[in-house]
């Protein structure tokens, strides 16, 4: 769909570096964002927000944010081929006023390009704390485009950057800039004669930096190009690259820097939190117990698990009932119990009122007790990025991952994991190279999702009833299990499948820490979890249906016996080979069996499919297994690739369905074989 | 003056930029981020993978950039000279 179809009057792109306020300018502006499809040539989404405004409505197209436009990944592809060949009216460039000079990199590449640009000084409300003072008008001035100071938290300047944006919009804009450089100045304007056209010489100075890709695209061959770099390294001794970067940089520091004035002996402010965290083991272990607090807040807000326990322990089971019904899951619960009783009733027993009760509101009741689960779990991990304590973590966690050839940003799809294994998958997009995003697509599903810790928290509760301490040791043990297997699979696929040796390298941006803003975790939280739930609640809510369809017909129609089910003839086969390993009985091998294939569809379906199958809550008892037994198919339960949706997401990452193929394959390996050591060794030890 | 690798200077040591010496991608990333040649940067902290880097800005919040050891190894740095040092305000800690 064009963005002209969607009523826009002007359309925006914005594009700044990363941590200018991108995200939060966006969200105030336009408080929502929709997806109109992918970048033309990406799988990348395009995301547009709307905003009415004098009459007309403005669209803000969001672009990637990145340091530079020399196309050197996906996404600053993405973004220079929108500012040179997408439809737009006039760009926003975002530039943080605490940082004005550095920010203004990207700035200056882009006006030598074109002039029909906005820029918002972003942050301005931290500038004024910090105090640093930027002058827009002589920027305005100097550059010939209009600088509007804003901040998103405290809502200033959007009025005046909207009436800017609409203003610009609708003119011109005027000549590109024109930047002298020096030693390399001959060569662009030789190469600008080539390409031709009012921004020629912008294009000259990327095609000169290296972008080979546009060089072609607008009519200069690799050779040509090559030999002007050549020429630049003659005449100046220096890589044009750097040539024309240092004189940008130089540039900014003469035009920006004197619109900078200092009002208090503003500097050197050092930080706490990069002293400890870089502190070579502390400052790891610190990272690792942000981890987990940030996994269990999420889990301990949702159901009250571990106090439940506590309390159950000590003798307090009323208190430990209250807790339980009065946490968000234990709410939600409760209401749908209600709802379908209360359907059942009214319909009055048989096939259909049992298809609605137990199959479809059960289905619904799932997926709202798993959404707010979501919501906290994003919710922490946005707080944890959006202070900036990520990248600290990345940095003290790279003395530990390197030695597994991962670079710290690593632990960004951990992190994301820790809530969801989807979006973790895809955060593997921070990565510094090709390998080593194969290599946490690889392994990030071992990883325990939110959904996993259910099945988990299920389980151990049957396995090890009444005793919270080592219930809560059983659950540190899995998750310190997946982060092992994490670790270890990316190594073994750098070295044997890559065979790369050696670690990525990393660099990466800190920023200044800060304490989170509710509102911008709770926008990116919200946006991030509505879509989703959206998606994967379709996906639970038809399964739970089939299930329940599977489970409650056979050849014969309708059943009230799961022995002549459908879903006894499937699980059998499963059963088949898992009951001689794990000496199961017949009547729960085919249920386990089962069980294991809905968990390839999704973890959290594991349970209600006993529980659906069995029609009884008690996991253990429902199976006939002993708690060795319940603790070793736990164990292959949590490792085997968590569900269809990150299969998918697998597949849609690397576009290789023999990859995703061999991942299901490696995944369910290891997980049986873990599984099987520790039945085993269970078995002779005489457990 | 002499020059040496940047995962060479101590925590505080203030350098200036001789020659990145890295492949061409990693090199992008850094020059976009202000690593160019001549920046003069300040080590705000150092350890045994990696070390954390502050480019000098009038504001003195300078970007703050972490490296990883390796890529430390191959930024080739000479030590600023206080005489020559650029005095209006450049960066005072
Ligand atoms: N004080 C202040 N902080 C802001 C403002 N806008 C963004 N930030 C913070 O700057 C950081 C980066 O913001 P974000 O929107 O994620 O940047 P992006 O990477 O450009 O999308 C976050 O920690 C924000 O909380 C603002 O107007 N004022």
């Amino acid at each position: 769909m064009s963005l002209r179809e969607l009523g826009c009057s002007v359309v925006v792109g914005v594009i700044g570096q990363p941590n200018v306020g991108k995200t939060t300018l966006f969200n105030v502006l336009t408080g929502s964002m929709e997806r109109v499809g992918n970048f033309p040539g990406t799988t990348v989404e395009m995301k547009v927000g709307r905003r009415a405004f004098g009459g007309g409505v403005v669209c803000f197209v969001d672009l990637p944010g990145i340091y530079g436009l020399k196309a050197v990944s996906v996404d600053e592809r993405i973004a220079r081929d929108f500012i040179l060949y997408g439809d737009w009216d006039v760009l926003l460039v975002l530039v943080d006023s605490t940082l004005p000079v550095e920010t203004s990199y990207l700035l200056l590449q882009i006006l030598q390009l074109t002039r029909r640009v906005v820029v918002a000084l972003t942050k301005y409300d931290e500038a004024e704390r910090l105090g640093v003072e930027v002058d827009a008008d002589l920027l305005r001035r100097s550059l010939g485009v209009p600088f509007v100071r804003v901040s998103a938290l405290k809502g200033a300047g959007l009025s005046e950057l909207l009436a800017e944006l609409v203003r610009v919009g609708g003119s011109s804009g005027g000549e590109p800039l024109r930047i002298g450089f020096g030693a390399a100045e001959s060569a662009i304007e030789r190469l600008a004669r080539v390409v031709g056209g009012s921004r020629a010489r912008g294009l000259a100075y990327l095609i000169l930096s290296g972008d080979v890709e546009l060089g072609e695209r607008v009519g200069v061959s690799r050779g040509a190009a090559e030999s002007l770099k050549k020429e630049i390294l003659m005449v100046s001794g220096r890589d044009s690259e750097e040539l024309l970067a240092s004189t940008l940089y130089n540039f900014a520091r003469e035009v920006v820097q004197p619109a900078v004035r200092l009002l208090r002996g503003a500097g050197g402010e050092r930080s706490i939190l990069l002293e400890v965290f870089s502190r070579p083991i502390a400052g790891a272990l610190l990272s690792i117990l942000v981890l987990f607090t940030a996994v269990f807040t999420a889990f301990t807000v949702n159901t009250g698990f571990p106090f439940t326990a506590l309390l159950r322990v000590l003798g307090f089971v009323e208190a430990a009932e209250v807790v339980e019904r009065y946490t968000v899951s234990g709410l939600v619960e409760a209401l749908f119990d209600w709802v379908g009783d209360s359907v059942a009733e009214f319909l009055g027993g048989g096939f259909v009122a049992e298809f609605i009760a137990g199959g479809v509101i059960e289905g619904v009741a799932i997926v709202a007790q798993f959404a707010p689960l979501v919501f906290v779990a994003l919710a922490v991990v946005s707080a944890i990025e959006d202070s900036g304590l990520g990248p600290l973590m990345a940095v003290s966690l790279h003395g530990l991952f390197r030695r597994f050839g991962l670079s710290g940003r690593a632990v960004y799809p951990v992190l994301i994991s820790l809530g969801c294994n989807v979006p973790g998958v895809v955060a593997s997009r921070a990565a510094v190279d090709g390998v080593e995003r194969l290599s946490i697509v690889a392994s990030a599903s071992f990883i325990p999702c939110q959904a996993r810790l259910i099945v988990l928290l299920a389980l151990v509760g049957a396995i090890i009833p009444g005793d919270p301490v080592l219930q809560s040791l059983a659950v540190l043990l899995v998750y310190a299990g997946g982060f092992i297997l994490y670790l270890v699979t990316a190594l073994l696929f750098r070295r044997f499948a890559a065979g790369v040796r050696g670690a990525s390298e990393l660099v990466l941006e800190l920023p200044r820490p800060h304490w989170p803003s509710l509102r911008v975790v709770f926008w990116s939280s919200w946006s991030a979890a509505r879509h989703f739930i959206v998606r994967a609640g379709t996906i639970l809510v038809a399964f739970v249906v089939i299930v329940w369809i599977l489970s409650h017909t056979g050849f014969s129609g309708y059943t009230g016996d799961p022995s002549s089910s459908f879903a006894f003839y499937i699980g059998s086969s499963i059963g088949f080979v898992l009951k001689p390993l794990f000496d199961l009985s017949c009547e729960s091998s085919w249920v386990v069996g089962f069980a294991v294939l809905i968990g390839f569809i999704a973890k959290e379906n594991i349970i209600s499919t006993i529980a659906v199958v069995r029609g009884v809550g008690d996991v253990l008892g429902g199976l006939g297994l002993n708690p060795v037994q319940g603790a070793s198919l736990l164990i292959f339960f949590m490792y085997y690739i968590p569900c269809a949706a990150t299969a998918t997401t697998i597949w849609m990452e690397v576009r290789s369905v023999k990859f995703t193929l061999a991942l299901i394959g490696y995944t369910a390996v290891v997980s049986l074989t873990l599984s099987l050591i520790f039945y085993r060794t269970a078995l002779l030890l005489g457990v | 003056m002499a020059r040496v690798k940047l995962s060479s200077i101590q925590q505080g040591g203030r350098v200036r930029v001789v020659e990145i010496l890295l492949d061409s991608k990693l090199q992008t990333r850094l020059i976009n981020m202000g690593l160019t040649r001549g920046a003069t940067i300040t080590v705000i902290c150092r350890n045994h993978s990696s070390t954390i880097i502050m480019l000098n800005s009038s504001s003195g919040y300078g970007r703050t950039i972490a490296l990883s050891k390796d890529v430390a190894e191959r930024i080739i740095v000479e030590a600023v000279d206080p005489s020559t040092e650029n005095c209006n305000g450049e960066f005072q800690t």
